[in-house]
């Protein structure tokens, strides 16, 4: 890839606020964060207060004589605060983008003190020698011999691992499952071991959901059969891959447990557009690090995205997008038959704007689905952006109801669909929602033009 | 679907024992599956299981249950709801001020919005653990707040406080049918006493007392023939109820039998009120009297106790089991009295003026049940005067009694800051502080506030009643005192301070206070 001037874009002159108070809440990394944010919110806290293009800086008198200097960067929002929290953000840059977004009026255009041009500065220069390294791995990895040949050391790998999996699925099948459920869990153990050491943790991964749907209640028959049949598909199409078309064959290899690394996805077409951030759903995983999902949909091109991070709690997710306002962006998807799957190439503004919904019926919604499914039978989930949906009460459970009359379990947190029920009046609204083929998980509502995290409390 | 039941089945037993015979396929998958099931066994049924699981779920349509009810209609005419400042506003009380939610909500219905409906489902949780909150939220709610209170049955009893002339209310639970009551009373008293006795009859005795309890509305002459009829109900409860209203009626042929009662009974002097020198006419007469009442020491107040009490004793609620110390019955009897008879009596009959009663009063050995009878006639009577006397004549040690409370709402702002000054302590202060709602006067607000930071300043250590004094003031001091107590609280957090805990909260209430309070220009 040539080496290009990494331009971090800037507004000229002042930026009025664009984000919400409840969105800069939203970055508080827990609620005691989100309180003390707020406690620093007033005025009287603040020593010195300015702003110059995207640059958004303060100090704030502490316990001790020298106030805190924190400084913010709004094009992602970046934070950086002299005080010893180990928490990001910390209450004081809570504290002074809140300040900021109430009462701009106090917050000045003024040229930035050194203590911030310097940090500015250095982001400059931290994103370019970031440029450079990923250039400099991209070109000792793109040693073509050694790249080869570890790739040929993996497929091979696979390829007995692969092998190994269809003689032991078949011999599962033979025995029955009734059989099967009452194997002592060693065997599958190993069999998701062996698949982890031929380099493919994700036929390992489908190998233990297998495990675990023969011992999942309720209609576990149904579920364990299309599990492996679904385990079937993937080795049959690792057989025939070279046959498939180029986005099918990435999606088999990364259900197969190949990664792309990031440089070459960003070194690919991205697409750029106004994306519609709808949702934001924060969770951790079993590893005790917290998986963040930033659903985005183009406004112009109907496309939908999914930006996928990681981070250990404490520490800042990669990406950042305030939900219910649609940022200027570039985005470059993982290849796939169905792409979805992204990252962030560039970015630009945010701006208010009305939440885009893709379809009007659950027909519609289901129908994109099944055409995903046309393309990519491994596809697992699916997300519905609708109008004119609401939310309706059957006994103690909650539905999501169509236009026409159609409805599917909705499911979430209890308390958080309350709420969602609440805010829409169980009224017509526009829905965000997951779909595992079976239920949707409500994550966003919008009703007449607010835009509502489907949430407990208004708090991450 | 008979072909995926099939193949399950197989799946389940085994392809060692059982063959794979498939029922015909739909269209499509007819051809697919033929050429699946020519490979080995598990892998033909394996291919088929993956076809027919496609076909499922990619051609799967959800059901439209004829069950689902339709979609709630829009609720017309009811008040806008809070601005998007205000709404955020309140969600930071909520986390962090909840104290501070009750004035607010005042404050949105005096500007004529309503609650959000996203922020009531936390609402209702916070006013189902505060019985304090949930008069303010009914008002603040509008009726789109009084439909999602009907939506779960544990937000329902928010119901029982929404002033309502929807006749439909009268076919709810008894909250419902009670607060019903309580809004016809204040436009057709008439009504609202045909439908309780249309009812009597058959209504339980806990429903019977809540919607006597109603009459406190507007309560009417009227009313008396009602309430003397329950004063011969079968339930205690509701014969106290009604004996309750009466004894507040003015004019009531119940106050005048309570009145006689204290004519007979209690002495002045050792002579029965009834005797009592009539007042003095002509100016030397009243300088003689005025002359005998500041003396006080031959001033005495007695109480003659009836031997046992008389059947219309008891029925006027006199009762003969007591748990009071002392004298049991006989003091509860006289406290019965005193609080029923009309007050003019007393300085009528003895040609005392208040101060000059109370002072005799004081002195009594019947001085508990007196005392306790006088402040409750001040306040079911309304008399700010008394209430002042009673408040002087008792003396700083008694404002603990709980009795004393709520007398404290009648009277005049200026008193209560110098009460409030006079108090000293944080945790008689207290006391004032707890009855007055937000916002308070000025004076009593800078009263509390120096008080507590004097203490916070000099004291050593930390005084839990300070703290709670601070966050008190924080509460419900005058909004116009915010920026004062910013700057006090401010600077003693800049010390090391026992109290830090308590100024941070106290600075955020009264932050939010002061921010909901002002409305920014449009």
């Amino acid at each position: 890839m040539q080496a290009e001037e990494q331009d971090i874009p800037r507004a000229v002159g002042a930026v009025p606020p664009t984000f919400t108070s409840e969105q800069v809440i939203a970055l508080a990394p827990d609620p005691a964060s989100a309180s003390a944010g707020r406690g620093l919110s007033g005025p009287s806290k603040w020593v010195t207060l300015g702003i110059r293009g995207d640059a958004l800086w303060g100090e704030c008198q502490g316990s001790g004589k020298t106030p805190y200097q924190t400084r913010i960067d709004l094009t992602e929002p970046a934070f950086k605060c002299s005080c010893p929290s180990r928490k990001f953000p910390c209450k004081h840059g809570l504290g002074l983008m809140l300040l900021w977004v109430d009462k701009p009026a106090l917050v000045k255009d003024a040229e930035p003190p050194a203590w911030v041009a310097e940090w500015l500065a250095s982001r400059t220069e931290r994103a370019v020698k970031k440029q450079e390294r990923a250039e400099e791995k991209a070109q000792k990895e793109a040693d073509p011999v050694a790249q080869a040949k570890r790739a040929e050391r993996r497929e091979s790998r696979v390829e007995a691992g692969v092998a190994e999996l269809e003689v032991w699925l078949r011999d599962v099948l033979r025995r029955g499952f009734a059989a099967a459920k009452s194997d002592d869990s060693e065997s599958w153990h190993r069999m998701a071991a062996r698949l982890v050491d031929a380099q493919a943790p994700g036929l390992s991964r489908h190998v233990r959901t297998l495990q675990e749907a023969l011992s999942s209640g309720d209609g576990w028959q149904s579920r364990a059969l299309r599990q492996a049949a679904r385990i079937h598909m993937l080795t049959q199409a690792w057989r025939r891959i070279e046959t498939l078309p180029e986005g099918l064959r990435e999606d088999v290899r990364a259900a197969i447990g190949f990664t792309q690394s990031k440089e070459e996805v960003l070194a690919g077409k991205a697409v750029a557009d106004d994306w519609y951030c709808w949702a934001q759903d924060i969770a951790d995983t079993e590893e005790g690090v917290r998986a963040q999902r930033l659903w985005m949909v183009g406004l112009k091109t109907r496309r939908v995205a999914l930006l996928l991070s990681f981070a250990r709690p404490g520490t800042p997710f990669e990406f950042n997008f305030a939900p219910g306002m649609a940022h200027a962006a570039s985005l470059a998807f993982y290849p796939s038959a169905t792409p979805l799957r992204a990252l962030v190439k560039e970015r630009g503004e945010a701006k208010q704007h009305r939440a885009p919904a893709l379809d009007a019926t659950l027909a519609a919604a289901l129908g994109r689905h099944g055409e995903a499914l046309a393309r990519n039978p491994f596809v697992e989930y699916g997300a519905f952006a609708m109008r004119d949906v609401r939310l309706a009460l059957a006994g103690e459970r909650f539905l999501l109801v169509d236009g026409v009359g159609r409805a599917v379990p909705a499911f979430g947190d209890t308390e958080a669909l309350w709420r969602a029920y609440s805010a829409t009046m169980g009224r017509p609204a526009m829905v965000f929602a997951e779909w595992d083929e079976q239920r949707a998980r409500p994550l966003a509502v919008e009703a007449d033009g607010v835009h509502y995290a489907v949430r407990a409390v208004e708090q991450p | 679907m008979k072909l995926w039941d099939e193949l399950v089945r197989v799946a389940l037993v085994g392809t060692e024992r059982v063959p794979l015979a498939l029922p015909p396929a739909p269209g499509a998958l007819a051809p697919l599956l033929d050429e699946a099931a020519k490979g080995p066994r598990e892998d033909a049924l394996l291919a088929c299981a993956a076809y027919v699981s496609g076909w499922q779920v990619a051609g799967a349509l959800p059901p439209a249950p004829d069950t689902l009810s339709a979609a709630p209609a829009a609720i017309e005419g009811d008040r806008p709801e809070a601005t998007p400042r205000e709404a955020s506003l309140l969600r930071a009380m909520v986390a962090e001020a909840p104290s501070a939610l009750t004035e607010a909500f005042r404050t949105l219905e005096r500007r004529g919005r309503r609650v959000p409906l996203a922020l009531l489902p936390e609402l209702f949780a916070l006013a189902a653990r505060s019985r304090d909150l949930r008069p303010p939220l009914a008002a603040a709610m509008g009726a789109h707040g009084a439909w999602l209170a009907a939506q779960r049955a544990d937000w329902r009893f928010m119901l029982g406080e929404v002033a309502t002339l929807d006749a439909s209310a009268w076919d709810g639970d008894r909250a419902q049918r009670a607060i019903y009551l309580r809004t016809l009373r204040e436009h057709d008293a008439a009504k609202a006493r045909d439908l309780v006795a249309g009812c009597w009859k058959a209504e339980p005795a806990a429903s019977r007392r809540d919607f006597l309890a109603t009459f406190e509305v507007g309560l009417a002459a009227a009313d008396e023939a009602f309430l003397e009829a329950a004063l011969d109900d079968r339930s205690k409860e509701v014969r106290a109820t009604a004996a309750d209203l009466l004894g507040r009626l003015a004019g009531s042929a119940f106050q005048g039998r309570m009145a006689a009662r204290a004519r007979a009974r209690v002495r002045i002097d050792g002579k029965p009120l009834g005797e009592a020198p009539p007042a003095a006419t002509g100016f030397l007469g009243k300088l003689a009297q005025r002359a005998l009442g500041a003396v006080g020491a031959g001033r005495t107040v007695d109480f003659e106790p009836p031997s046992e009490l008389s059947a219309e004793d008891k029925r006027d609620g006199l009762e003969s089991e007591s748990k009071q110390e002392g004298k049991g019955w006989r003091a509860a009897a006289l406290k019965e009295i005193a609080s029923s008879t009309p007050l003019d009596l007393w300085t009528e009959a003895t040609g005392l003026g208040i101060d000059d009663f109370l002072k005799a009063a004081r002195k009594s050995d019947w001085r508990a049940p007196l005392l306790d009878g006088l402040r409750a006639a001040a306040l079911a009577q309304e008399r700010a005067d008394w209430a002042e006397a009673l408040f002087a004549s008792v003396g700083m040690e008694k404002i603990l009694e709980h009795e004393l409370g709520p007398i404290v709402r009648l009277l005049p702002p200026a008193l209560l800051s110098s009460a409030a000054v006079a108090a000293k302590m944080s945790h008689r202060s207290i006391v004032f502080g707890t009855e007055i709602p937000a916002p308070w006067p000025l004076p009593m607000t800078e009263a509390l506030a120096t008080q507590a930071f004097g203490v916070a300043r000099s004291v050593p250590y930390w005084e839990h009643w300070n703290a709670a004094l601070i966050l008190l003031v924080a509460e419900r001091g005058a909004i116009a005192y915010h920026a004062e107590f910013a700057k006090a609280a401010t600077e003693l957090l800049q010390k090391d301070t026992e109290y830090r805990k308590s100024l941070d909260e106290a600075l955020r209430t009264y932050q939010l206070r002061h921010e909901f309070h002002e409305e920014p220009l449009p």
